[in-house]
């Protein structure tokens, strides 16, 4: 062999290799559910048999459960479940969103699914649905949920993120805050106010709110959004988007976590959302079983305990729980409050929005 | 050029060669070498280079092949289709814009990189300048701290309202604020400062192995200093700011970071915003993402090529002779405190600046400009939340295990394969260095997908273990490694090894005992590059880890997804500690083994 032939026929051959290996990312369905279910021992069990019998079985499985998540809060969850149930330890693997989805799909694409529970947020868990990975809770747990948290298809809200409008203290005084999300199009905030780059979701519920909940027209809605977007800067992830709006880099942040605003509150930070500027968006964050557990005991019994016990863990973190009642909650939306939960139009198109959004800041038309 | 090589041989055969019209007899004699080493499969020369080949043939080809996979497959999945291109650069998308926006911070980020690279290293290596402690500090801060915190250190100092430079120099000594560091010159400075590291690495190296007679006979003959720099000094360093300029180029027109955080706030948008945008939905259109990525390796074939086109004569460049030398210091005589005093200037701002604001906010519980309150509530809270991290010391030692392992690998395989580029004539040898090179437009996702793509099907115990961190590593950092190997190797004249053979040296010797040594300098600066850069890769990292399997990436991308900046950046400073510690004792080690130390000048 010529050593001349050698890098093209490296190329050649990692070509044919992944061509033959099947379109790697487009497939259609990346799995199909599985004929048993193996949470099928355990679904009619209630109550102390029920934790009994799944407690046996998880330290029969090897006494581990491997979790997908993109909860940053993760381990305060991991560490009062351990506590919990001495002997069964949760390994998890933290990553984004998109990553989390990503890892799952490859997995089970290759056949070789390696969770059994993940903790995400709704699109991804809605994508992970669609291909038929999830197995919806049954328990009763179920019982405790606000009606939104549930009957979602494969996978169950555990707690919510509120979108919020936020501001540093220092820059927009008392008595002064914003109160409608219109008056943001006036000039007076120009290079005040800040979005993130990748909040499309946000943009289409907003956009769907004024439509359908204020009776706005598209075109109106369009036109406001031009005139904020004048206003804004653009920063680029919501830790940076917070922690300078605490530092006064800009006066409010059109979208930030609820959350986020209140963990720089407690630390004496000059910031706020409340009186809350309506309306607070609220967006569903879940939890599924795997149709194809490695550990299905194991998993059945993270869910019970999360969607139960570990909802205090929840709000401590100052997150909103998807319980009814948590002991000693408060709920940091105050009575009253406008909330708009994430727009079934966001749901499925979101190209659309993403697309949409984007031309948005860039300050051109959208396509098509 | 007017350089005059030291007269050794009449041989050529540098990239360029291979279309010359005749070759000069001696000139295939490297060739036929390899022709014979490669016809005894089973020796340990023909293994090692064969198998040096073959496996950064078979790195660089598999997120290639997945990308031209994905983006060039029709919609039905049979046929070729260019539908993604249009896609990707049709409609509302303004690329062109973008990519001229992205062309002129590439190119203004390379140009000030290279010149403060090249500049610090001919002070550190050729001068008798003052502080030289300091250079090593300036020339790896900025490469340890992760490229968010950098920026938002940059923030903190150039913001036009409230940033500090602003705020307490600018403002009470001048009243005006003059910097702006959200603009396309903000960018710049901060991605340039960020790069310069890289051009000083490879420039030190190269100075190190030049031989300065060349500039003595030139001073001699009556050129004055600044002739002699512009004629001599920087027409010979050819190679290696060639190769500075082209990693550095692509890296910025490939980075998100800088221009995520800076120029967004002013509407500044670049090439890689569309990327961005691209992988954030769902589902991904993995074929616009790749067309993107095919366009940024377009522009980067085609600076390859100009690269090796500017090389062609590489005999010009071959300073590392049979004969001996000894690189004596420049005197600067009366200039010396007004360069040490520049020194000490660069130092302030590269490190001292951005490290300050990051340990002053890491001594914060959230960050605010600093005031007498502010001041006297600093806390060591988050040192404490991160020596309590459970992860900490996991992440710490699988960090050092991989970076390590990719650092080693990668210049080991870069300088047998630089040999193979550079000194033999075989055919293909320039498609094997483009081919090399293509990993760094790889966008990280894509790169995790088609190496967890690969192994979830490869029965070997890979994926889910360290081994496929080390792999992706490996992958992701064979540019820079090709780059620092080659531009060593192009100092070199084949003398050398030419005498070692009629001596009847084996080519293992040979390479093993004259070649590596001499290249030690720019091989090692590439092993600390890949290290220190290894320890923040994040964006494959992020799909390929396990738990279990940490790195210290995952830590600081989880802190930064928290929201806890203040907690970041003390491990941030931690870092900087560490890696800089690390970095010492790896140059100590190295000063052991023959490599010149001229800090102790």
């Amino acid at each position: 062999m010529r050593q001349g032939a050698l890098p093209a026929g490296l190329l050649a051959g990692g070509l044919l290799l992944t061509a033959c290996g099947g379109s790697p990312t487009t497939a259609g369905t990346a799995g199909s559910a599985p004929d048993k279910n193996p949470y099928a021992a355990y679904e009619s069990l209630t109550g102390q048999d029920r934790t009994d019998k799944l407690l046996a079985d998880a330290k029969k499985e090897g006494g581990t459960l491997d979790l997908y998540t993109s909860n940053t809060d993760i381990q305060d969850l991991v560490d009062g479940f351990e506590k919990a149930y001495p002997g069964i330890k949760v390994q998890a693997f933290r990553a984004n969103s998109e990553t989390v989805l990503q890892r799952a799909l490859q997995e089970n694409q290759a056949n070789k699914p390696q969770n059994d529970v993940i903790d995400t947020n709704d699109l991804e868990l809605r994508a992970l649905d669609s291909q038929h990975l999830l197995h919806a809770y049954q328990g009763s747990a179920l019982d405790g949920l606000k009606d939104a948290a549930k009957g979602l298809g494969g996978w169950t809200a555990e707690r919510f993120n509120a979108f919020v409008v936020g501001w540093n203290t220092n820059q927009v005084k008392k008595g002064q805050e914003p109160k409608d999300f219109a008056d943001f199009a006036d000039p007076k905030w120009k290079g005040k106010l800040s979005v993130e780059v990748g909040d499309w979701d946000w943009y289409a519920s907003m956009h769907t709110y004024l439509t359908d909940e204020k009776g706005m027209s598209a075109a109106d809605v369009d036109a406001l959004f031009a005139k904020i977007a004048r206003n804004v800067k653009v920063t680029k992830g919501h830790t940076v988007q917070g922690e300078l709006l605490s530092a006064g880099q800009f006066a409010v942040a059109l979208s930030v976590y609820s959350h986020t605003v209140d963990k720089a509150a407690k630390k004496g930070a000059p910031v706020a959302w409340r009186p809350a500027v309506g309306p607070v968006i609220l967006r569903p964050n879940g939890i599924a079983l795997m149709a194809r557990p490695r550990h299905p005991a194991a998993a059945l019994l993270w869910t019970d305990w999360v969607l139960t016990a570990g909802q205090k863990v929840i709000a401590e973190s100052l997150r909103i729980p998807a319980a009814k009642s948590v002991p000693g909650f408060k709920d940091p939306i105050p009575p009253g409050t406008t909330t708009y939960a994430l727009s079934k139009s966001a749901e499925t198109d979101t190209k659309k929005w993403n697309a949409a959004y984007d031309a948005l800041l860039r300050g051109v038309p959208a396509a098509g | 050029m007017t350089v005059v090589p030291a007269p050794t041989t009449s041989r050529d055969d540098g990239p360029g060669s291979g279309h010359g019209v005749a070759p000069p007899p001696r000139g295939a004699a490297a060739g036929a070498r390899l022709l014979r080493l490669l016809r005894r499969p089973l020796s340990l020369q023909g293994l090692l280079v064969g198998g040096a080949v073959v496996v950064v043939g078979y790195l660089a080809v598999v997120p290639l092949g997945y990308l031209i996979h994905d983006t060039f497959l029709s919609a039905d999945g049979r046929g070729v289709s260019f539908a993604a291109f249009s896609r990707a650069y049709g409609g509302n998308s303004q690329s062109g814009e973008m990519l001229l926006n992205s062309l002129w911070f590439a190119l203004g980020s390379a140009a000030l990189a290279l010149v403060l690279g090249t500049s610090l290293a001919y002070i550190q290596v050729r001068t008798d300048t003052p502080f030289k402690g300091l250079f090593f500090a300036a020339s790896l801060v900025p490469l340890i701290v992760p490229g968010i915190l950098y920026a938002t250190s940059w923030i903190f100092l150039g913001d036009p309202s409230s940033g500090i430079l602003n705020s307490l120099v600018f403002k009470p000594l001048f009243g005006s604020s003059p910097v702006n560091i959200y603009s396309v010159w903000g960018m710049i400075w901060v991605q340039g400062l960020h790069l310069a590291p890289v051009a000083f690495l490879l420039m030190v190296a190269a100075f190190r192995a030049m031989d300065p007679s060349l500039e003595e006979s030139a001073a001699m003959s009556g050129a004055s200093r600044l002739t002699v720099l512009r004629r001599v000094t920087v027409p010979l360093l050819r190679p290696a700011m060639i190769s500075g300029a082209l990693l550095m180029f692509v890296q910025s027109l490939e980075s998100f970071e800088v221009p995520g955080l800076l120029g967004l706030q002013n509407g500044i948008y670049v090439f890689t915003s569309r990327i961005y945008f691209v992988l954030r939905a769902y589902p991904i259109d993995y074929g616009a993402a790749g067309a993107y990525a095919i366009g940024l390796l377009l522009i980067a074939a085609a600076g390859v090529l100009f690269s090796s086109w500017l090389q062609r004569s590489s005999r010009n460049f071959q300073t590392v002779t049979g004969k001996a030398f000894r690189p004596r210091p420049v005197e600067l005589g009366r200039a010396r405190p007004f360069v040490g005093a520049g020194v000490i200037l660069y130092f302030l701002i590269t490190v001292v600046l951005p490290v300050a604001v990051l340990v002053y906010a890491s001594l914060l519980k959230y960050y605010a400009a600093p005031s007498s309150k502010t001041l006297s509530q600093m806390t060591f809270a988050n040192y404490r939340t991160v020596w309590h991290q459970p992860l900490a010391f996991t992440a710490l030692k699988n960090s050092l295990i991989v970076g390590i392992g990719a650092a080693t690998a990668v210049m080991v395989l870069t300088s047998i394969v630089s040999w193979v580029v550079l000194r033999t004539r075989a055919r293909g040898r320039r498609l094997l260095d483009l081919l090399a090179f293509t990993p760094i437009v790889i966008p990280g996702l894509v790169l995790g997908l088609a190496l967890s793509f690969v192994y979830l099907r490869t029965p070997l115990p890979i994926y889910g273990t360290l081994l496929i961190l080390l792999i992706s590593y490996c992958t992701r950092y064979l540019p820079y490694g090709m780059r620092y190997a080659s531009s060593a190797m192009a100092q070199m004249s084949p003398e050398l090894e030419e005498s070692a053979a009629v001596n009847g040296a084996s080519w293992f010797q040979t390479f093993r005992r004259v070649l590596l040594p001499l290249m030690s300098g720019g091989i090692l600066a590439g092993w600390v590059y890949i290290l220190v850069v290894s320890f923040r890769e994040l964006s494959s990292t992020i799909l390929l880890y396990s738990p279990g399997k940490e790195v210290l990436s995952v830590l600081i991308w989880e802190q930064f997804e928290n929201g806890q900046f203040t907690t970041l950046a003390a491990l941030g400073v931690c870092m900087v500690v560490l890696l800089f510690l690390l970095v010492s004792v790896a140059y100590r080690f190295g000063a052991r083994f023959g490599l010149q130390n001229d800090s102790a000048n």
